[in-house]
């Protein structure tokens, strides 16, 4: 039970680090690999502000913002000018775009694990025991999903969003402010790609490498194919599998990869065998 | 002159694992992004198997080259009904896998110092020539071996079947036979690399095989050119030359490695932006249409 527990709480920090993978594949149809620096780059300014500020609150807020101009920024430089090519094109431009970013990273921060630097008090439900950090990042997913859920299904924007994944041309043919929309798509993504870096490295370490979250990121958006919902569901079984699998092999790296490699297997199964039943399933 | 053989030997090993992505990559467009994940198998095989278990090299090496081929069959067998996104995240979880396990059983520094096998009646054993003629054959044999196959019916017929599955369904070829006959291959090439490397190096190290490093030997592969030897030349060169060469320009510093570790990686991913905003052929493919007059 506490396992089941843990594993959930841990696919709220996946899902948060995932969710804008899933929105830039659903909505442009490429994997931007990039997406796994703006989790270290959230969480590297964060750690620098804080150092100076000693106000946490306004060190992730502002790293949040700078992260989401960064997206912006990238996104206005790198992938703006390829769009009418194949996704492939874009695909492997954020490739590129991701290998300049993490030796950037590393030759201004320096390598090596260390802590944020703050405290990340527990607090006992029952038998268990919950973290701060936690609590901040399940509240945020569950916020970040009702809200993306809202704007999708309720609003112009985000029809017109939904609609980019569609069809990208006849959009502009209707005068829909297309790099407007793409360009909030991508704030969103840095913003809570950010979140989910200063998260991480409040409960766990503050890194350079989050690769591994990369590869969450875009395991979860292979399974469930950009649809929201799907992401959440595949966030929490796959923080479940982690749990379960750190402790079956004893070995985090070795646990977190197999994983991941039943969450893909089990996916597709029940995509292959399910798409009827539950049309929760059937993709966007 | 001892820097320049390695850089020989690190280029010909780099050529090699090259060739097998190009294959795979060239003749099937699978995009392996995890195909490092073959060739540290092959590497930490050669080295723990000998170290840990008592085995002989050769034995080693067969046995890695081997266990490497069965993980591609069985990679390509679990993802077989599944679509290319999917083949590619399988890779990638691949070479985690095999990351992690390395990590795991050897440590996060790897392990070093075993003997190299006797070739050439042990007379070149210690000497810093024995890999490139090792190298050196087996890259022209390798070289020789892809030419040949490009003349092949065999040839023809992949190329059908990628680039129109659903015409070479109708006329009995399955393609998802020649695809997997093709990753089986590339795969057991990377591995043979991974062994020469750990006999290069003398031992093995987790570094070897991120999924991060197969993310950069997919990216050389795109700026030399797919499918094309001139292009895995280009790009084996660049991965060779550029980190030594910029470690170089670094030497006054204590970090003189990974100053050029990340600035190469800096060049790399400026490379890639250019090549595929501008350069969508690669360097190779490009350099032939000028040449020809066009674009």
């Amino acid at each position: 039970m506490e396992n089941l527990l843990h594993g959930i709480l841990l696919g709220a920090f996946i899902f948060l680090a995932a969710t804008g993978f899933c929105l830039v594949r659903a909505t442009l149809g490429f994997y931007n690999v990039a997406h796994g620096e703006f989790l270290t780059f959230g969480s590297y300014v964060c750690f620098y502000l804080f150092e100076n500020t000693n106000s946490f609150l306004l060190s992730a807020t502002i790293a949040v913002f700078l992260t989401a101009f960064l997206a912006i920024l990238i996104e206005r430089v790198f992938y703006r000018p390829i769009r009418q090519s194949s996704s492939n094109a874009m695909l492997l431009t954020s490739f590129g775009v991701a290998l300049v970013l993490r030796a950037v990273m590393a030759l201004i921060f320096s390598s090596g694990s260390r802590g944020l630097g703050l405290n990340d008090p527990a607090y006992s439900l029952g038998h268990f025991h919950v973290f701060a950090s936690e609590i901040f990042a399940s509240s945020f997913s569950l916020f970040s999903f009702v809200l993306l859920i809202v704007i999708i299904k309720k609003t112009k924007f985000g029809l017109a969003a939904s609609a980019l994944g569609e069809n990208y041309r006849w959009l502009t043919i209707y005068a829909i402010p297309v790099d407007l929309i793409i360009a909030f798509l991508f704030a969103v993504s840095g913003g809570l790609a950010a979140l989910a870096g200063i998260l991480i490295s409040w409960r766990y370490t503050l890194q350079l490498n989050l690769f591994l979250y990369t590869l969450y990121a875009f395991v979860i958006a292979v399974v469930s194919r950009g649809n929201i919902p799907l992401a959440l569901m595949a966030s929490c079984v796959l923080g479940v599998l982690i749990t379960l699998g750190n402790q079956f092999f004893g070995s985090p790296l070795l646990g977190e990869a197999m994983a991941i490699f039943f969450l893909i297997i089990g996916g597709h199964m029940v995509r292959m065998c399910s798409g009827k039943l539950f049309p929760l399933f059937k993709t966007p | 002159m001892i820097l320049l053989i390695t850089i020989l030997s690190k280029f010909l090993v780099f050529y090699i694992l090259l060739l097998g992505l190009n294959l795979i990559v060239g003749k099937t467009r699978v995009w392996a992004f995890g195909h490092v994940g073959f060739f540290g198998l092959g590497t930490f095989l050669a080295v723990f198997l000998p170290v840990k278990c008592g085995f002989d090299p050769w034995s080693a090496a067969f046995v890695a080259v081997l266990f490497s081929c069965l993980c591609a069959i069985a990679t390509i067998f679990i993802s077989w009904r599944f679509d290319d996104e999917t083949l590619l995240v399988f890779t990638l979880v691949f070479a985690q896998i095999v990351y992690s396990l390395t990590i795991l059983v050897g440590g996060p520094r790897g392990f070093y110092g075993f003997d190299r096998p006797d070739i050439w009646w042990g007379i070149l054993r210690q000497d810093q020539w024995y890999t490139v003629t090792v190298l050196l054959p087996l890259s022209i044999f390798s070289t020789g071996l892809y030419l040949r196959f490009v003349k092949t019916p065999l040839h023809r017929v992949c190329y059908f079947a990628k680039d129109h599955p659903e015409s070479a369904i109708l006329f009995n070829i399955n393609p998802a036979y020649y695809r997997a006959w093709i990753f089986g291959l590339g795969s057991t090439i990377a591995a043979i690399a991974g062994v020469l490397y750990a006999w290069l190096i003398g031992g093995t190290d987790p570094s070897v095989c991120t999924p991060h490093w197969g993310i950069l030997l997919f990216a050389l592969i795109l700026v030399g050119g797919v499918d094309s030897i001139l292009g895995t030349i280009v790009g084996a060169l660049i991965l060779s030359i550029t980190s030594p060469f910029l470690a170089y320009l670094f030497e006054f510093s204590s970090k003189a490695s990974f100053y050029g570790g990340q600035i190469s990686q800096i060049i790399f991913g400026i490379f890639l932006i250019i090549a595929i905003r501008f350069f969508p052929q690669g360097l190779v493919g490009t350099s032939r249409t000028w040449l020809k007059g066009g674009y």
